[in-house]
């Protein structure tokens, strides 16, 4: 821990009154610590969208005071807007994430569940990554799987876990397999990347945690816990095994529907 | 404007990549994009290029900042290519001054401000 944080924590927090309150000095100071890092981190990764389209707003923006058309093709200009609305959407996503923690600590992630088809479902996450990312996934998937559960929020773990796969791979092929075997659905997705240690792997999925630095890595490190969250609300269980530097599996077990 | 000016951009973010170029391409300089240092590093060996000025990121895969400019300092003829950082991290001017880049720019910045740094490095 920094020399500030345990300075900050030392001045405001009194040994005698959390040891009333049942609570540990250490905890607390950790707690806090991610909590600021979580809030560096952030900051980050809302500024980067939030820097894009400023940009592009005053590229047009300089035309147009100089009241000049823009020396754009209507593919380029096209291309230009789409970009700001991808931006927009990655700084929804990151809201909505943010969001979702808060909802996950007040217990208000809510679930609608219903029998959908899963093996879809998975078809349509992995449609809307990029081409060049589609080109680096095999799929496996056993048709028409059913489950009962909440469709959105099933996809945002697939989501979530095929995109750091494909990010901490490299440019390496993942593979991603969708397989029903008696009771069980089992989704998994394999990837040639850094790997994890033994001690990464038992913090992963809690909050603001991740395999790696995040000096190395763009995201708020908050993907794989509220996956968690998600799977275990559906009765099902999250696991990965690694290795450094061979890559890792990230499997999600649900309970088929028949058994519900 | 010369030209013949090339800046090299490391940033793994691919929205921000292509803007930084059409901007500095519609500048007349003349821009190689790579999405992180290894890819960077990897481009000047191959092509011997000696870029007039790199703009980079703090954070992209596979190695650190730190390890990208240490490996570019020990690349023949690139032991001095200006270097500004741009970064939205809290710290980024530290780790300028840790890096001995030249400057820094803080996300989110303005056009003016990007362009002015820029060109008061490349036009020196």
């Amino acid at each position: 821990m920094r020399d500030a944080d345990k300075y900050w924590a030392m001045q405001n927090l009194k040994r005698s009154d959390l040891q009333t309150e049942g609570l540990n000095l250490e905890t607390l100071m950790e707690a806090l610590f991610y909590r600021d890092e979580f809030l560096s981190i952030a900051s980050h990764e809302l500024k980067t969208p939030l820097t894009t389209m400023r940009l592009h707003t005053q590229v047009f923006k300089r035309y147009s005071t100089k009241d000049q058309s823009l020396p754009y093709s209507k593919d380029k200009v096209d291309r230009l807007v789409n970009q700001i609305d991808a931006q927009t959407s990655r700084l929804i996503k990151l809201v909505e994430d943010m969001l979702d923690i808060s909802r996950i600590r007040s217990g208000q992630l809510c679930m609608t569940k219903d029998d959908f088809n899963v093996s879809d479902l998975l078809h349509d996450v992995v449609l809307k990554f990029s081409l060049n990312q589609i080109n680096r996934i095999s799929l496996k998937v056993d048709t028409n799987i059913f489950l009962w559960g909440d469709c959105e929020r099933v996809a945002q773990v697939f989501h979530n876990i095929i995109n750091n796969a494909l990010k901490f791979s490299k440019d390496l092929p993942i593979e991603v397999t969708l397989i029903k075997k008696k009771t069980k659905i089992s989704f998994s997705v394999k990837d040639q990347g850094h790997g994890i240690s033994q001690e990464n792997q038992k913090r992963i999925f809690h909050r603001f945690q991740r395999g790696i630095s995040a000096s190395e890595v763009s995201g708020l490190g908050l993907g794989l816990y509220i996956a968690r969250e998600i799977v275990e609300s559906h009765n099902g269980k999250i696991s990965v095994k690694s290795c450094p530097e061979k890559g890792s599996t990230f499997t999600v077990d649900f309970i088929s529907k028949d058994l519900l | 404007m010369n030209t013949t000016k090339t800046i090299l951009i490391i940033e793994d973010n691919p929205d921000s990549l292509n803007l930084y170029g059409e901007i500095l391409r519609s500048e007349g300089f003349n821009v190689i994009g790579t999405a992180h240092g290894k890819a960077a590093l990897k481009c000047l060996e191959e092509t011997q290029v000696v870029p007039d000025l790199i703009l980079m990121d703090l954070t992209f895969p596979f190695m650190t900042a730190e390890e990208f400019v240490s490996g570019l300092r020990s690349i023949q003829g690139c032991k001095k290519i200006p270097i500004i950082v741009i970064s939205g991290q809290i710290d980024v001017e530290n780790r300028t001054n840790a890096l001995k880049a030249n400057d820094f720019i803080e996300k989110p910045f303005d056009l003016e401000l990007f362009l002015s740094k820029v060109l008061g490095i490349v036009s020196m």
